[in-house]
């Protein structure tokens, strides 16, 4: 404890043991409370005495040590002054030379002095010289004039020589401390008084000297002998303090700092002064025990301690008070608190100790009784939500349920109706319902439901015309629902309109709700719910009869649509089935280009169509009155044998005026028809109605296409419509058979014509070549001098024969080929060849032509070309005619032959500079006996037939050829040939 | 709860510390004072007691005395002594040198402290400065101050010739006594007579012999002090000395003892620090630093002896 600078921290000792026998849990605040009140005590106990603590101790122990110290001067100083006053009465002695007095007289001095000196023992007196001439002795005999020769001892010389000579310390008997005392007097033949001093008289000083209790001064001499102490025993054991540790420092120092605690003689510690005596080198020692230098502060501290352990006891019973006090409603409320949080509400938390403990308690309470009264509350708010709740589920469920009705079965509308009503009286705990219909000006009821059996006859198919006052006037007007809290009260039942009483009368309705049903703010109907009290529906009820009458409007809808769909489906339906016919008619008519086949199927669909019985085709002749039916359908065999015996003419009726108007024409009944032949016919057959449609071409009229039907009546407008478009189908069928049939005979015909022809020109080239073989050989023979020589001028001639023949012979060849080509009767020869020797033997073929017209001839060739497989003389054929042509056309520049291998083909390309071929033409010189221009045919010569062979050729092969030319720019002939041709192109 | 059981320990261990500083009271311890008989103990325990008492032992409350006297004979003292160990007295006080060795001899475990002429040569202590055993006390210089006496004679009678000695046969410090005696006589050319007797004998006879040889004075041992001495001094008109206070009281001319009071009280203050727990093996003979020179001028008047004056000066007490 702290005395005047309280902290907040108590001392160490401040553990209240009062505070721990309170609640465990509740040491915390208790403790501050024990704290607390020893801190007053602490203060009331005065304590300016209190400790300083650590701090205050150090400073007691200096100023102990301080006081000791003084002590022990002190205790020197009463030392020396003793040895002192011992000297100054031995100095009376010496005061007188020796010659003076007698022996006896200073005797009687001497023995004078031992009285008055009790230390001293011994009394010597020597003279100048040295020698002893009287010696007093307490104890022992009196010695006179012994003459003892002292000359040479230090008491004499030392006295002698510094006046006065303090011997060392001895001891006597081994029990007392001795000391010689020297002195000589001032007078030179004074001589020297030795005494011998008993330093046992210098406990009566040391004794006197008070240390505290049990502190004591001691004196030890130069060697640390004891010499004097308290405890006089100690001394006459010839203590040896030498060893104790102040001693030591002591003698090793002069003055100063020496050991302030150490050990004392007993082994106890002590605070220790110390102070040399001066003049004897001797030291006196203040000590004081430890125990007894502190205690002055270990007694403030019992003297605070007594008061502390008091207040402690104090704190410890009011700490225990205090804490009952606290811990009890503490623990009170704790309980009390826990039983909340249980949630037992209904006890109260009693405490009344009229402090904080007690309002806590109250605030507890308060707690506890808004919680309960919130729970209540809660309940209570939970039941009505639940309440509301479940009815809304209810609502919801009835919703749904209705939808539910709705969508099973969507066009009828009585269910509908029914659940609707059902649901809407049910949750309006209501007892009937009726639902309406407006048709814009009264009411029909179209369901009731619970409503009493005699108000449910009455309202049977009967039109409820609204009383201008009633409900259902104002929901007619306002299009809201509206409620009549009492029927009886209301002005249309005063007025007695007999659908009010009705109801109110018969079936006993009090409370009146109707909701309109509105469809896009248009009033369908009204839907009716009616209390047999009077109790007004509520503000939910109302909104559940809406959602139900929109409910019903939508159902009505739905009903409505579906009803339309359903129409419009089969339309559709019927539609799609007449596309189809048309569809197959059409496929019929393009996939068979056979007539009759055509015109079945068409009469077929037709009366399938058409929901007919029977039907037939006629067809016009070419004459045009005249028809004949071509086909029929659903007639009986006799029946077609009779209408054809009979025949059909255009003055058919019927037909007549279908043809003259170029439209369908019906015949409900054919009994009402004008009569003809084949209409009895038809009319025995069981058929009634007819339909009769022209089939018009634009040249005239093909024919006709009649449907007939057993049951009379009138073709509906759709088939009729339908039937017109079979009837220019089947037109157009006839057209295309016909044509087809011309084609067919046509290319019959033309078949046969160029079979003819080819054979005439096989023939022909044959017959025209074996003369003109002759003719050449014969020239031959002649030229060559077979037959004699031959004149220059006829060589010449027979050369020009020579020529022409061959030329001749060429176009015959030339025809022959192209006429076998075009029979399909030429192959090619197929085997290895080299592309390069062709060229090479072309080159060298026409290499002369060319020179001759100055013409530059040239070959390009890579230089690895593959081995080629294909007719190799028909190859060097055509490059032979493409070179030819090349050279005979070009007048001036080059011609080019040119081979390049791509992708396993060739292409051969021969190039000249002539005049080019025009667009127009680069088609048709691929033609037989075509030339660009007949003109230069004229000039150049040449069958024309060239070309074409070339075409025909290359086109064996698999190849193509082609020109490209610009007039005026030379033309470039390719081509295209595969490398390896294994077998020759089909024909083409 | 160990918390409780804790503090509660804390708090009873601080309330038993405090009042732990009982005091031993003890009992009251008995003390046996031995004595020879002669001369009248009474002095000598009244004095112990005064003294005692002044040490906080007070006769009745602290101590009792068990006083017991040997009836002048060796004899007695051992039977008083062995008494005395019997009573098992806590402490036995012998003054002088018989009534120690007597109690030396009975008992080694009962401390003793004594008044003895020469402890160290008597047996009684092994040193002055450490005693050992269980014996301790004073030492009364009683040889010395025998020579002492003779200085006195010598300085009563410058003419004196011869001395005698009464001296106790018995008594152990006998021998070092006449022997100082007779040492210093010879040192100042002065004849010594002992002459030893019992004391139960008969000292008319002796006194008879001593005037017969026509001595100067006589020096008397302490244990034969007794009235009969005094008186015999006294009609033959010797002057006599011893060493004890008690004589020239009793009728002696005079003694030069060490002071009597420090005597008793030096020893009244060994008997309390044994009491309060010392061990006497430890604690060193004393000795006397105050010596008296007790003249009785009634005696001298009666002999008729002129004391010198300056020997009157000397005196530390003069009885009349």
């Amino acid at each position: 404890m702290r005395s005047s600078n309280e902290q907040a921290r108590p001392g160490p000792l401040v553990v209240c043991p009062g505070c721990v026998s309170a609640a465990e849990d509740t040491w915390p605040a208790v403790h501050q409370i024990c704290i607390a009140v020893p801190r007053g005590r602490a203060r009331r106990a005065g304590d300016q005495r209190g400790l300083r603590g650590r701090f205050s101790y150090q400073e007691h122990k200096a100023s102990l040590v301080r006081i000791q110290r003084e002590q022990a001067e002190a205790a020197a100083g009463k030392i020396a002054q003793f040895v002192k006053e011992i000297e100054s009465q031995l100095g009376w002695t010496v005061q007188l030379p020796w010659s003076a007095g007698t022996i006896e007289q200073r005797r009687f001095d001497g023995l004078r002095l031992l009285r008055q000196v009790p230390a001293i023992t011994e009394l010597a007196q020597l003279d100048a010289a040295g020698k002893e001439q009287l010696r007093v002795s307490r104890l022992a005999m009196d010695v006179v004039n012994s003459q003892k020769d002292y000359s040479k001892d230090p008491q004499f010389t030392e006295a002698m020589a510094r006046k006065v000579y303090y011997g060392p310390v001895y001891f006597r008997r081994e029990s007392e401390p001795y000391m010689t005392l020297a002195l000589a007097g001032t007078r030179r033949d004074a001589g020297v008084s030795v005494a011998e001093v008993n330093l046992k008289l210098i406990w009566d000083v040391v004794s006197q000297i008070r240390v505290g209790e049990r502190g004591s001064a001691y004196v030890v001499d130069a060697q640390g002998r004891l010499i004097a102490h308290p405890d006089i025993s100690l001394v006459l054991r010839n203590t040896d303090l030498s060893r104790l540790s102040q001693v030591r420092a002591a003698r090793e120092r002069e003055t100063g700092d020496s050991i302030e605690e150490a050990d004392n003689v007993q082994g106890r510690p002590v605070l220790t002064a110390h102070a040399p005596v001066v003049p004897l080198g001797w030291l006196v020692f203040v000590e004081l025990p430890v125990g007894e230098a502190y205690e002055p502060l270990y007694a403030s501290m019992r003297r605070a301690g007594l008061p502390l352990l008091a207040g402690l006891a104090l704190a410890f019973l009011s700490g225990l008070l205090l804490a009952r006090k606290m811990v009890i409603p503490i623990q009170a409320l704790r309980t009390g608190a826990a039983r909340i949080g249980r949630g037992d509400l209904s006890q109260r938390i009693a405490i009344r100790t009229g402090d904080e403990l007690e309002s806590l308690a109250d605030q507890f309470n308060d707690m506890a009784g808004r919680l309960q009264d919130s729970y209540a509350d809660l309940e209570k708010k939970v039941e009505t939500r639940t309440a509301e709740l479940s009815e809304s589920l209810e609502q919801q469920t009835a919703t749904s349920e209705v939808l539910k009705v709705i969508s099973s079965s969507p066009e009828e509308l009585g269910p509908v109706f029914g659940a609707i009503l059902e649901n809407a009286t049910r949750l309006c705990h209501a007892e009937f319902g009726t639902l309406n219909l407006y048709d814009g000006e009264t009411f029909r009821h179209v369901a009731l439901h619970n409503v009493p059996a005699a108000f449910a006859a009455s309202r049977a198919d009967t039109r409820i015309r609204p009383h201008p006052q009633g409900g259902l006037a104002t929901v007619v007007r306002t299009k809201r629902p509206v409620q009549v809290e009492d029927m009886r009260c209301s002005p249309a039942y005063i007025a007695r309109d007999p659908n009010v009483l009705a109801v109110t009368d018969v079936a006993g309705a009090r409370t009146l709700l109707i909701v309109p049903m509105l469809n896009d703010d248009r009033l369908v109907g009204t839907i009716g719910v009616y209390r047999q009290e009077v109790r007004p529906f509520s503000e939910k009820q109302v909104e559940l009869v809406r959602s139900f009458a929109a409910q019903a409007v939508i159902a009505i809808e739905n009903a409505r649509l579906l009803n339309e769909l359903r129409t419009r489906t089969d339309d559709l339906a019927r539609s799609v089935g007449e596309l189809r016919a048309l569809g197959e008619i059409s496929q019929a008519v393009n996939s068979s280009l056979d007539l009759e086949t055509v015109l079945s199927t068409v009469v077929a669909k037709a009366v399938h169509l058409s929901d007919a019985d029977a039907g037939a085709i006629y067809v016009a002749a070419e004459t045009g009155i005249e028809f004949h039916m071509r086909a029929t359908y659903g007639m009986s065999a006799a029946l077609i044998a009779e209408v054809e015996s009979e025949g059909v003419n255009v003055n058919e009726p019927s037909i007549a005026e279908a043809l003259a108007a170029r439209s369908p024409v019906q015949i409900p009944d054919l009994k009402d028809a004008p009569a003809s032949a084949v209409r009895s016919i038809v009319l025995d057959a069981g058929f009634r109605a007819l339909l009769v449609l022209p089939l018009v071409r634009p040249s005239g009229i093909a024919g006709v296409l009649v449907v007939r039907r057993r049951k009379p009546g009138e073709f509906p407008p759709s088939v009729v419509d339908l039937l017109k478009t079979f009837a220019s189908q089947s037109v157009l069928a006839v057209q295309n058979a016909r044509l087809f049939k011309e084609i067919e005979e046509k290319g019959v015909q033309l078949e046969m014509a160029s079979q003819h022809k080819s054979q005439f020109l096989a023939n022909m080239s044959h017959e025209l070549r074996t003369p003109l073989n002759a003719i050449l050989g014969y020239t031959e023979l002649i030229v060559d001098g077979v037959y004699g020589d031959v004149p220059e001028k006829v060589s010449q001639t027979l050369d020009r024969v020579q020529k022409n023949g061959r030329h001749l012979l060429g176009l015959i060849n030339d025809v022959l080929d192209l006429s076998k080509i075009e029979a399909g009767q030429l192959t090619l020869s197929i085997s290895e060849y080299s592309i390069k020797d062709v060229v090479y033997n072309v080159y060298g073929a026409v290499e002369a032509l060319a020179g001759a017209k100055n013409l530059a001839l040239k070959v390009e060739l890579p230089d690895n070309l593959s081995t080629a497989h294909g007719d190799e003389r028909r190859l060097t054929q055509v490059l032979l005619n493409l070179a030819g042509n090349a050279i005979k056309f070009t007048d001036h520049g080059e011609i080019v032959v040119e081979v390049t291998e791509k992708e396993g083909r060739f292409t051969v390309v021969v190039r000249d500079t002539g005049p080019g071929i025009p667009f127009e033409d680069q088609a048709r010189i691929f033609d037989e006996f075509q030339q660009a221009d007949s003109s230069t045919t004229k000039e150049k010569g040449g069958t024309g037939l060239g070309l074409a062979i070339a075409k025909r050729m290359i086109e064996l092969h698999g190849g193509r050829i082609w020109v490209e030319s610009t007039l005026g720019a030379g033309s470039t002939f390719s081509f295209q040939v595969p490398v390896k041709v294994q077998r020759q192109a089909g024909p083409s | 709860m160990r918390r409780r059981a804790f503090i509660g320990f804390l708090g009873s261990a601080a309330v038993i510390s405090f009042a732990a500083k009982a005091q031993y009271t003890g009992g009251i311890r008995r003390i046996g004072v031995l004595v020879l008989g002669d001369p009248d103990p009474d002095i000598f325990v009244n004095e112990l007691r005064k003294h005692l008492q002044s040490y906080g032992q007070i006769d009745g409350r602290d101590v009792q005395f068990e006083v017991r006297s040997g009836g002048a004979t060796p004899r007695g003292l051992a039977d008083a002594a062995e008494e005395l160990v019997r009573l098992r007295v806590d402490m036995i006080v012998a003054w002088l040198t018989p009534a120690a060795t007597a109690a030396k001899k009975a008992t080694s475990d009962i401390p003793v402290v004594m008044t003895a002429g020469n402890p160290v040569e008597t047996g009684l202590v092994a040193s002055l400065s450490r005693p050992g055993g269980n014996v301790t006390g004073i030492d009364v210089f009683g040889a010395l101050l025998g020579t002492k006496c003779v200085e006195l004679v010598r300085d009563t009678l410058p003419s004196a010739r011869r001395v005698a000695i009464l001296a106790n046969a018995v008594d152990p410090f006998t021998r070092s006594f006449v022997g100082e005696i007779e040492k210093a006589g010879k040192s100042i050319e002065l004849v010594t007579e002992p002459c030893m007797l019992h004391p139960t004998d008969n000292f008319v006879a002796a006194f008879q012999q001593l005037r017969n040889s026509k001595v100067d004075a006589v020096i008397v041992q302490p244990t034969l002090i007794r009235p009969a001495v005094t008186e015999f001094a006294v009609e033959y008109r010797l002057p006599s000395y011893s060493i004890v206070r008690g004589f020239p009281v009793a009728g002696g001319l005079m003694s030069f003892s060490a002071n009597f009071t420090q005597l008793v009280r030096d020893l009244a203050g060994y008997v309390d620090r044994i009491l309060r727990g010392s061990n006497p093996a430890e604690l060193p003979v004393m000795q006397p630093t105050r010596f008296e020179l007790v003249i009785n001028v009634t005696t001298a008047k009666a002999i008729g002896l002129e004391v010198p004056p300056m020997l009157l000066a000397r005196a530390d007490e003069i009885i009349e």
